[in-house]
């Protein structure tokens, strides 16, 4: 199986500021309806991929962009990352809405996350 | 290992024997997996310790009728859902929270010993602010039917305060037994002991009560 890029995810301290922003300049519709309140980004293109915003503390780490991409197998690939240097920081947990997902850094400290899953984006 | 992550990111050895204490475990608690503790350790475990809703998502899990939904977390403890998932996100990262089905989210703090000895001054002053306010706002909408609280202003040989700590930690230790008896939990509760002097003979000189 191929693992393309699915999904983007801005790490950010200040959320709101930020949809607001980013609907003000791109017209980009954001709904936080579904279990985590996740907030989704639907740029209403065919093309490119969406994304969303999700929170950080504001007493900690930095606003970043995180890339999702798209496995077949959660825990084989968390192991393998492990084995090529990197580390995992959330284990493969299964969201509210049964898909499958782990963040990792890589060698480089450069966070990401793989995900399994029927949709575009982890739910 | 946690000695060395700890000395490797510059933290105190108080800080780190504190970090030690608060994790430590029972015999058959799993163990924290290797390499959460590299990431953010100081930050995380600091807010874990100092912020009260961490706990209290952990034991919400037990209780009948939790939703794995932020929304309803949110709500149920009456904040905002982007501090339920900022905690979330910790608690996942410590290794503490696992979330393993659609419905199924499983506190892995196991029989932690999470006590205020293993807080960091910091930290502690942190928490006991955040009780006071949520005792305060308790008091103000919570039916007295379903509270206790306690009062008593006594004099005291502050000599003997190592000993009055102990006893809190015994009587602690004995509402978390008691607590546990129980099978069919319907709420999540804070207990909190303060004993404090409310004279201004241990400040120093010109500064006021209150």
């Amino acid at each position: 199986m191929a693992n393309p890029v699915m999904h983007w995810q801005i790490l950010t301290k200040q959320p709101k500021k930020l949809e607001e922003f980013y609907s003000a300049l791109f017209g980009w519709k954001v709904s936080g309806d579904n279990p985590l309140g996740y907030r989704k980004v639907e740029t209403a293109s065919k093309e490119g991929i969406s994304g969303a915003f999700w929170p950080i503390s504001e007493k900690e780490g930095h606003s970043m962009v995180q890339l999702f991409v798209r496995v077949d197998d959660v825990k084989a690939y968390a192991v393998k990352s492990e084995k090529l240097g990197a580390h995992i920081v959330i284990r493969p947990q299964t969201l509210p809405e049964g898909d499958e997902m782990a963040v990792i850094v890589d060698p480089d400290g450069i966070p990401f996350a793989i995900f399994r899953g029927s949709g575009n984006s982890p739910r | 290992m946690l000695e060395a992550i700890g000395k490797r990111m510059g933290l105190s050895e108080e800080t780190i024997r504190a970090y030690e204490q608060t994790f430590r475990r029972k015999p058959n608690s799993k163990s924290l997996p290797e390499g959460i503790h590299s990431f953010d350790f100081d930050l995380d475990t600091f807010q874990l310790l100092s912020v009260w809703y961490h706990f209290a998502i952990l034991e919400l899990i037990r209780v009948q009728g939790f939703k794995t939904d932020s929304r309803w977390i949110a709500k149920t403890l009456g904040i905002g859902v982007e501090e339920v998932n900022v905690a979330l996100q910790r608690l996942l990262r410590l290794g503490i929270l696992e979330m393993s089905g659609r419905h199924r989210w499983i506190d892995q703090s196991g029989d932690a010993e999470f006590t205020s000895a293993a807080l960091t001054e910091a930290a502690r002053n942190q928490i006991n602010q955040e009780l006071y306010e949520l005792a305060s706002a308790a008091t103000k909408h919570i039916p007295s039917q379903h509270r206790v609280h306690r009062q008593m202003t006594v004099a005291v040989d502050s000599r003997r305060l190592s000993r009055f700590s102990k006893l809190a930690d015994e009587f602690m230790n004995e509402l978390r037994s008691v607590v546990s008896e129980g099978d069919s939990e319907d709420d999540v509760y804070q207990a909190e002991i303060s004993f404090f002097p409310v004279t201004t003979l241990k400040r120093k000189r010109g500064e006021k009560n209150g």
